[in-house]
């Protein structure tokens, strides 16, 4: 867990001290970009989604009360995120093409082996993004309903059948095919 | 078993390191002092619409000009325009079904007290928008994303119904007996979609 940041290195960025604001860009960049590339599941828009994150977070920070400045900052990237997904779910030509560069990407063909990263990256955007709210940044069932304008029962069943998928897809997996494996390995 | 998706596998993944250091664009931004606004969605998605409608009536008008690239040409512009007008008429229904959310969520459905016939009905229309939801996030096709929205939007506008019905009954006679309420009628999927909202 990050620490929190004090309250001086938050008022100076509040005054514009472009120190404190690397400082704390550097130390929250990763898990904004993790959070944002796992839900947008694209590198052009994780980045896009960083920068507006911090630029919108630097520019508001005086409206941060409480003691968890993680939390806040994520609840901003997440929108931000999230605002992404919505764009690329209306470019589905896009999001086509995206899919199959990841195919691609985490799928070597002479090894078809599929770890947890490619199997969640196989995901539908949509599910992707709510199995990564619930099972690794805590988000309820109730919040990602609200965030994406559904129904609770929707997050739960992402949830629960991108488990049911993704159990599917690891046990496909062989575990040992000297055949098909690597020969520089 | 080891392979097993559960949430700590998920946790467990490594962090990822952004390709590039966006730390000079954010200072940029953040001195120019502008923050990023919150885009309109249906607006932008509508305006697009038009102007690539408007594109398109001019690019045919002036010619076959449109850039070589193979996945619009095997499209072709009528393809093209009829795409632009579903992800219009796409957003019109996302856009109904989130004030009909709203609307629902306004009735605080889980504090109102439901007869058993009504509980049912109001399960089934969930798990029936459940399996919707399911199918919207696996499809990139807006044709079928379209009539998914149109499904789930009935089911929606039901769902409401049955609320509005359910309050209704308990504000105007609280022990009345379940069993002389009115008949709610559930209607088939697309013919439901295409009569409970106008576009």
């Amino acid at each position: 867990m990050t620490e929190n940041p004090d309250s001086q290195t938050l008022a100076a960025i509040a005054k514009g001290c472009e120190k404190a604001s690397t400082e704390i860009f550097r130390r929250y960049e990763r898990q904004v970009y993790t959070l944002a590339q796992r839900i947008c599941h694209n590198e052009a828009d994780a980045l896009d989604v960083l920068q507006d994150t911090f630029v919108l977070a630097f520019a508001k920070v005086e409206q941060f009360r409480g003691d968890h400045f993680w939390a806040w900052l994520k609840k901003i990237a997440v929108n931000q995120a999230l605002t992404r997904l919505r764009k690329q779910r209306r470019g589905p030509l896009l999001v086509a093409l995206d899919a199959a560069r990841n195919l691609v990407g985490t799928t070597p063909s002479a090894a078809p082996q599929m770890d947890l990263n490619a199997a969640f990256a196989r995901l539908a955007p949509d599910t992707r993004a709510v199995v990564w709210l619930y099972d690794v940044e805590g988000y309820s069932h109730k919040e990602i309903a609200e965030l994406f304008g559904r129904t609770v029962s929707f997050s739960k069943t992402q949830v629960s059948r991108a488990h049911q998928q993704m159990r599917g897809w690891l046990a496909d997996t062989p575990q040992e095919q000297p055949c098909l494996s690597n020969p520089t390995t | 078993m080891s392979q097993q998706p559960d949430n700590l596998r998920l946790r467990e993944l490594p962090p990822l390191t952004p390709p590039r250091d966006v730390l000079p664009a954010v200072l940029a931004g953040t001195r120019a002092g502008n923050p990023p606004a919150t885009p309109h969605w249906p607006l932008l998605a509508a305006a697009a619409a038009a102007i690539l409608a408007i594109g398109l009536v001019w690019t045919m008008r002036s010619g076959p000009q449109l850039d070589a690239d193979p996945m619009t040409d095997a499209a072709g512009p009528a393809m093209v325009s009829t795409e632009s007008e579903t992800v219009r008429a796409l957003d019109d229904w996302i856009e109904y079904s989130q004030q009909l959310e709203s609307q629902l969520r306004a009735l605080q459905p889980e504090s109102t007290v439901l007869h058993g016939h009504r509980a049912a009905a109001i399960n089934l229309l969930q798990e029936e928008m459940a399996l919707i939801d399911f199918a919207l996030a696996q499809t990139t096709q807006p044709d079928e994303s379209l009539l998914l929205w149109q499904a789930r939007t009935a089911r929606l506008n039901d769902l409401v119904a049955v609320h509005v019905a359910s309050a209704n009954a308990l504000s105007l006679d609280a022990d009345r007996d379940p069993g002389l309420d009115p008949v709610i009628t559930l209607q088939p999927p697309l013919a439901a979609a295409a009569v409970s909202v106008q576009l």
